[in-house]
């Protein structure tokens, strides 16, 4: 729990404190970015970082230099070994475990059944001073009361299907220890105006322990759906054990302990959630998810990725009158990336467009063994001299050197890579996840009435990839049409003017907030002598 | 005193040869006292008390020599080492001191016991949830409904995530272009996990080789790399390009591992399979020929050889070679076809388990 030595800004408080889990400023990628265009895009601001992250040995050197308006950062990992408390016989409050059970009711029954808006945040915030140390529910107490062990003995004999106890036992353990952990970064972090966390998860939920804790604002984006992509890898880790015998295993429910997992993910998303005053979502399908998990419809709203368009227009007169013949993946070489699909679709379009040219350009250091699998597949197709990996590059020196941007990605939000070139004058064939149809073809009729900035195809179909790629390469009219279209497309819509223009409302407002409040308490304060003011903030 | 829960540190160890000493000291000097020649009661009251504070000394020491396990309950073992030392003077000494010896010279006499009483056997039905189970096309339909719940949706895809691609994989390509992202995505990787754990045993195997220098070893990676290649367009797992691309790799390496061994049937036999998946009708038909020169067993050859003949348009003997397959139960496709071919003779019974003789 220290912090990281490599960064050293330290601030008595800040203005917006974020809330990062495992991306800026260790991470490279389509969040990173966002988050650096951010902080850059309000200098007038005054930002904190917390970063949250696995083990300290999984990050290398931070991938971006910070922003000078990034006053104070501070890095935690959850699952570094630290201290363990003392072990101290103990019988447990009775009451506190009461309490607990009641937050865990509540996160058992499905979204907007009987548990009215706010009842979570309620328990919540009831719970919060007991987690303190030495207090009924601190972490010790959690490890070692006789309470909590009759608890998990209990939950154990009323809901779980999986035979084994052993597993029930160090599984809950260890999947509530961070709960602690962050519940102690959040006592002493330094104190915000207003949180703005990127994402649910472990970094959502300690926004919602600060805003319950401090009574300040907490913005909430998301980029991708997070409690999606972790059901998505739970539902295939293989690190989750399934003790159930032949006779007791039905194919078509998961093993218990892989669904605690995905429920527990699922609790973390829905108090942040509810606890969250702001909610943004990239796109019109993710807010509705957001919903769905349990967020309030009228918190939310969507604001659209927005790129630096004079930066990228200004690439568009160094491109060649022809559109040269390179297809070009930007991303990091990672298996969401499907890097293989763009190698494979290569193999066909180099049979049927022989001078044509694949550039993988995106770092290769995140999953080496993917990255070796692609080289191996690449020169397995005997494509080595049509294939560049290129390593992570400046997209700007690449753009005017392609002819078109290709996602092949099996997942995505609203992907910067496609504005980038939509603006830099490169139409592009991507997979249909994610915003990219929306960024293709347009959104409403107005939107779509600018044409198609390129094609749309399936997830792993190298074949329909490389026949659009060709299609649109060899056809020179369809190619500018698709570029005017991108043009026009990023112009009216996905500027970075636009988007932050959105973020300084939602910023002023948590920040006027915020000082509302810090008003109120002042004035309660100065109304009552007997009572110091900072007796208001801790609860 | 307290008493120390392990003795085995260095201080223990002295405080053991004081205790020692001491209690031996005071053990003689009482026998000592038996020596002198008078019978007076204060002389006996002196060597009841030395006897005594000896004892008492010595059962301490002995106390904590004892295995962990024999030293609870700790006063009645106490009590009792005094009694023993107390009653039958330096006699007990000796016989605790040699038993202990013993204990610590004999092999241990005893194993441990190989049976284990079993918990009487019962169908084990640990909150098994009724009615949560698919039948039959069940999966199949739910999957396909685009109507159906995601949830339900989702389970159905877990439900057919162990089962081999051969007969899910073009269910789970149909659903990678799934409106909804959750079941592209496990559908994805599904499919993806099932390649890679292929791919990467192509790639251990392909380093193997590279490293390999004996010809036994160079003959079975190569063989071995041919049939996972095979497995890759077995199991359904790749399309277009990419199965001409691992068609290819199967004829290179089984051609380098048929250069080392040219009459290995299996190898033989894999290139039957390709020659005939390429339609390639004459190279099967060689492959096919070398194979049974190799004495690969003719019944699971028949269904290839059926096919090839069907593929030289060889009608005739096809139906022959039905006859020969009629006693070959097992597969519900083949007798469906062996119905078609041959609808004169009485239905062989479909077996979907081997029979208990041959199994």
């Amino acid at each position: 729990m220290k912090p990281d030595a490599t960064i050293n800004r330290r601030a008595a408080d800040c203005d917006v404190m974020l809330l990062l889990e495992g991306t800026f400023p260790y991470v490279s990628g389509g969040v990173s970015s966002w988050v650096n265009q951010i902080i850059r895009g309000f200098p007038q601001i005054r930002f904190g970082i917390c970063f949250i992250g696995s083990r300290r040995d999984d990050y290398g050197d931070p991938k971006y230099a910070l922003p000078d308006n990034v006053v104070h950062f501070e890095a935690h990992y959850l699952h570094e070994r630290h201290a363990a408390p003392l072990v101290l016989p103990q019988g447990g409050d009775v009451g506190a475990y009461a309490q607990m059970d009641e937050l865990h009711q509540q996160l058992r029954a499905p979204v907007r059944a009987d548990v009215p808006q706010g009842a979570i945040s309620a328990s919540l915030h009831a719970l919060l001073p007991l987690m303190q140390d030495g207090g009924a529910l601190d972490e010790g107490s959690f490890l070692y009361s006789q309470l909590s062990w009759q608890s998990i003995a209990e939950n154990y004999r009323a809901h779980c299907t999986d035979p084994s106890f052993v597993d029930y036992f160090w599984t809950v353990r260890i999947m509530h220890t961070p709960v602690w952990t962050l519940a102690r970064v959040a006592r002493k972090l330094i104190p915000a105006r207003a949180y703005h966390s990127v994402s649910t998860g472990y970094a959502g939920f300690l926004g919602a322990l600060l805003t319950q804790q401090t009574g300040r604002p907490l913005m909430l984006s998301e980029h991708g759906i997070y409690t999606k992509e972790r059901k998505i890898d739970l539902f295939q880790s293989e690190w989750i054990h399934d003790n159930r015998g032949v006779f007791e295993k039905d194919a078509s429910q998961l093993s218990y302990f892989r669904d605690l997992w995905i429920r527990f993910f699922e609790a973390l998303g829905r108090m942040c959630y509810e606890a969250a005053d702001d909610i943004v979502a990239l796109y019109d399908t993710n807010r509705l998810r957001q919903i769905n998990d349990g967020a309030l419809a009228e918190r939310t709203r969507n604001i659209p990725n927005g790129i630096d368009l004079p930066r990228f227009a200004a690439l568009r007169a160094l491109r060649p009158a022809t559109p040269p013949p390179v297809l070009c993946l930007i991303g990091r070489v990672v298996p969401i990336k499907d890097v293989k699909t763009f190698i494979r679709a290569m193999r066909t379009v180099v049979n049927l467009m022989p001078e044509a040219e694949g550039w993988i350009a995106g770092p290769e250091d995140e999953d080496s063994e993917y990255a070796e699998e692609c080289h191996s597949i690449a020169e397995g197709l005997d494509l080595q001299d049509k294939i560049r990996f290129l390593g992570f590059q400046k997209v700007d020196a690449l753009m005017p050197q392609i002819g078109l941007v290709v996602l092949s990605s099996i997942s995505e939000a609203l992907p910067l890579v496609l504005l980038e070139g939509f603006a830099a004058g490169v139409p592009a064939v991507a997979t249909d996840v994610g915003s990219c149809r929306q960024l293709i073809h347009g959104l409403d009729p107005d939107d779509q009435a600018l044409g198609a900035a390129g094609a749309i195809v399936g997830i792993a179909e190298p074949q329909a990839l490389a026949h659009a790629a060709v299609a649109l390469l060899n056809d020179a009219p369809r190619w500018h049409a698709a570029q005017a279209a991108g043009i026009a497309r990023v112009e009216r819509y996905y500027t970075q003017d636009l988007m932050f223009a959105e973020y300084r409302r939602l910023y002023d407002k948590s920040l006027q907030q915020a000082d509302k409040q810090a008003d109120a308490v002042a004035t309660r304060a100065a109304s009552c002598p007997m009572r110091p003011p900072s007796a208001e903030q801790s609860h | 005193m307290p008493m120390p829960a392990i003795p085995c540190s260095d201080w223990c160890v002295a405080v053991l040869y004081k205790l020692l000493f001491l209690g031996l000291s005071f053990e003689f000097s009482a026998i000592g006292l038996l020596f002198v020649g008078s019978h007076s009661a204060a002389l006996i009251g002196s060597y009841l008390l030395l006897h005594a504070l000896g004892c008492a000394l010595l059962a301490l020491v002995l106390m904590l020599l004892l295995p962990a396990r024999y030293r609870l309950p700790r006063r009645w073992v106490l009590l009792y080492l005094f009694a023993f030392n107390f009653f039958m003077p330096l006699v007990g000494l000796v016989c605790v001191t040699g038993g202990l010896l013993l204990g610590f010279w004999l092999p241990r006499s005893f194993s441990k016991d190989p049976f284990e009483t079993a918990d009487q056997l019962r169908f084990t039905t640990h909150r098994n949830h009724e009615g949560t189970g698919f039948r039959g096309g069940q999966v199949r339909a739910q999957l396909g409904n685009n109507q159906t719940p995601l949830d339900q949706r989702l389970k159905a895809l877990v439900a057919v995530q162990d089962t081999p691609a051969r007969a899910t994989g073009s269910l789970l390509r149909t659903l990678l272009a799934d409106p909804a992202d959750d079941m592209r995505l496990l559908a994805y990787g599904i499919l993806d996990g099932k390649e890679k754990q292929i791919s990467h045993r192509i790639l251990e195997s392909r380093r193997r080789l590279e490293q390999a220098e004996q010809p036994a070893d160079l003959f079975r990676l190569n063989k071995l790399v041919a049939e996972l290649y095979w497995e890759l367009i077995y199991q359904d797992l790749v399309q277009g390009d990419m199965r001409s691309f691992s068609a290819g790799q199967v004829r290179k390496y089984a051609v380098q591992a048929l250069q080392l061994r040219a009459d290995d049937a299996g190898v033989w036999f894999l290139l039957t399979r390709l020659e005939l998946f390429s339609g390639e009708i004459d190279a099967a038909e060689r492959a096919l020929a070398e194979a049974r020169k190799g004495n690969f067993a003719r019944e699971r050859l028949l269904p290839y050889l059926a096919e090839l003949r069907f593929l030289q348009r060889r009608y005739e003997e096809v139906r022959v070679l039905f006859d020969e397959l009629a006693d070959q139960p097992g597969v519900p496709a083949l007798a469906q076809s062996r119905r078609y071919w041959r609808p004169e003779l009485p239905a062989a019974p479909i077996l979907l388990l081997p029979k208990g003789g041959r199994a």
